[in-house]
């Protein structure tokens, strides 16, 4: 898997399950789920949402058809795992306040803590013809799969394909090409 | 409801441990109106003596099939150590002590013990086995999840 550094800083910055800097306020608004029906194992702590779900953040809107959320264990407050599958559509505002769309067939969310070393992505992949893509005014890319790494805050792509919107470019500082190189 | 399984202002406890016990010791169901009444699902060994889940209502009457209609239903679940995992509160309930199922079209509210979500949902379906205890909601689910719970 080829790993490109700091590429699209001022755009793919995911849901907020990785925006490191919006952990940090304290009177965001919260997030809220909403299906058409759900089912909560309290054995496994596992939630399961089904049919229309929507997931409201104050920056992330995510649409998919089902939803599963592993609660986090007694005394955590982060869930260990959160899988988004089917239609995965999700509209987020990064840090320099750019729309950005993002699709997939399935969003995985895994964080772990073991042996003090802490392991955090979001693993995003589609179907045979129609990979993962995420897109801005300025360009899009296109990866099978698009992996968050929630630990380093950097993007792993395989196989991208990155799409520039010239128009878009006009007038953009030269710098901000640099991440293709 | 307050914890402590023994003491209960007015305790049908007795009445209703088939809850606690599920459908294979089940108990006798009441035979005439009762009010503000309780009853515990305790672990299995060796936390025999810690409440897993407690089970109150404000009221029940019974119904045709053996069944009873429970008014301001709420459940508890507790880890081991006392603590409370998740609070379910609905306005009415029918309760088919033989499967160990609470269930309702109407509306159901419930929260985790630290109040960090709280899920709301019309129509419900409450499994409450000792070895299953799930709840279905079967419309118009909504969460609030705190901020935070979500970002790393």
């Amino acid at each position: 898997m080829r790993i490109i550094l700091f590429l699209i800083l001022a755009a793919v910055c995911l849901p907020a399950w990785a925006q490191k800097g919006a952990a940090k306020s304290t009177n965001a608004a919260p997030t809220e789920i909403s299906s058409d029906s759900a089912v909560f194992d309290n054995n496994t702590r596992r939630l399961i949402y089904t049919g229309h779900v929507l997931v409201v953040d104050p920056k992330v809107v995510l649409h998919c058809a089902t939803l599963t959320v592993d609660l986090p264990p007694e005394g955590q407050s982060r869930p260990t795992n959160i899988v988004a599958e089917t239609g995965v559509n999700i509209d987020y505002v990064d840090e320099k306040g750019t729309t950005n769309h993002l699709t997939a067939n399935k969003a995985v969310y895994t964080y772990h803590v073991i042996g003090g070393v802490t392991n955090g992505t979001i693993v995003f992949t589609g179907t045979p013809g129609n990979p993962p893509k995420v897109q801005n005014p300025q360009f899009s890319v296109v990866s099978e799969p698009l992996v968050r790494d929630l630990v380093t805050d950097k993007y792993h792509f395989t196989n991208e394909i990155i799409t520039i919107n010239q128009s878009a470019m006009n007038g953009t500082n030269a710098t901000q090409m640099n991440f293709f190189k | 409801m307050r914890p402590g399984g023994k003491q209960f202002g007015l305790v049908l406890a007795a009445m209703f441990l088939f809850i606690a016990a599920g459908p294979d010791r089940a108990q006798q169901m009441p035979p005439a109106h009762a009010t503000s009444f309780s009853t515990d699902m305790y672990y299995e060994v060796p936390n025999e003596d810690k409440v897993k889940m407690r089970l109150s209502g404000s009221e029940s009457l019974p119904l045709p099939g053996g069944y009873l209609d429970v008014k301001k239903m709420k459940v508890e679940t507790f880890t081991t150590n006392g603590i409370v995992q998740l609070v379910a509160e609905s306005p009415q309930c029918t309760l088919r002590y033989a499967d160990g199922v609470a269930d309702s079209p109407g509306h159901l509210e419930m929260r985790s013990g630290d109040g960090k979500i709280h899920v709301s949902g019309d129509g419900f379906q409450f499994m409450l086995k000792q070895d299953a205890m799930s709840l279905n909601l079967s419309n118009h689910v909504h969460t609030v999840i705190e901020t935070d719970f979500l970002k790393p």
